[in-house]
């Protein structure tokens, strides 16, 4: 969603063609986001002509200010939505920076993980918004991510196991 | 204007932007080298949106204020004190990336 998509192609921005095939995957009440990666990934197949990527739309998890109770109803929803789309994409990378919509995917990837079926490396990038707290999403992944960045010292502080490597967006 | 696509064109032709402290539109303000002035919605004072407006200003890169004082902040304000925004750096994470998943 807004921010975040602006955000996570700012991310891709530098990353080599190997980083392919890129599936993004995001809210189905989002309104605005494929238009940003399309634009995106139009600018990149200027430079890199074999580009290619594909779009997905989940349910989103949890409404802005949702109650603990129906959020949890509506996680478990799109992760079991997620979990077939996940298994078909059998990604080696997921990388996420925040919305609701991440978790499911992730917590989808772990379960495939467990299972035996397709282990994800998942990077979780924290939004620059993020200075002194982490989202809820962060607050989660911290523990489920493999790798979990984070773009200002004091966070890097009060969560050692994250990775500090400056502002990156 | 309700929304529109981009406010690119707005913001450069701007010599001064007074906005909310949404992350998007500081970042873009300070990315184009404009002068911003973050006005702090009081009402919605546990936002997490201001921990990005609070670290800005206190790193010297924007003006705050509340609705209140903006009046007197613009007549006061003094722009030369605002030091200029460093890019972010995109290339660190794609060089952190490539070793993660084993591209050297």
């Amino acid at each position: 969603a807004g921010g975040h998509t602006t955000e996570i192609l700012r991310l891709l921005s530098c990353l080599s063609e190997s980083y392919s095939p890129r599936h993004y995957v995001f809210a189905d009440s989002d309104k605005m986001s494929e238009a940003k990666i399309r634009s995106f990934e139009q600018k990149r197949a200027e430079t890199f002509p074999k580009s290619q990527f594909t779009l997905h739309r989940i349910p989103r998890s949890r409404e802005v200010r949702q109650s603990w109770i129906s959020s949890v109803v509506t996680t478990l929803y799109s992760i079991l939505y997620s979990l077939p789309l996940t298994n078909k994409l059998k990604p080696d990378l997921i990388l996420c920076n925040g919305p609701g919509t991440c978790v499911p995917v992730c917590i989808s990837a772990l379960l495939l993980g467990l299972l035996g079926i397709k282990r994800s490396i998942i990077v979780y990038v924290e939004s620059i918004c993020r200075v002194e707290t982490l989202s809820l999403s962060g607050k989660i992944l911290y523990y489920f991510s493999d790798y979990f960045i984070v773009q200002w010292p004091h966070l890097k502080e009060k969560y050692p196991k994250s990775v500090y490597l400056g502002r990156i967006v | 204007f309700r929304f529109k696509d981009s406010l690119a064109e707005d913001l450069r032709s701007a010599d001064l932007v007074i906005s909310h402290a949404g992350a998007g539109s500081c970042l873009e303000t300070l990315e184009k080298g404009k002068p911003l002035i973050v006005v702090i919605n009081d009402k919605l004072m546990n936002n997490h949106q201001l921990e990005l407006a609070r670290q800005l200003h206190r790193d010297g890169y924007v003006l705050c204020c509340n609705c209140s004082t903006l009046v007197e902040t613009l007549q006061l304000m003094d722009l030369s004190t605002l030091k200029p925004f460093p890019p972010g750096q995109p290339e660190k994470f794609a060089l952190f990336l490539d070793k993660v998943v084993g591209f050297q």
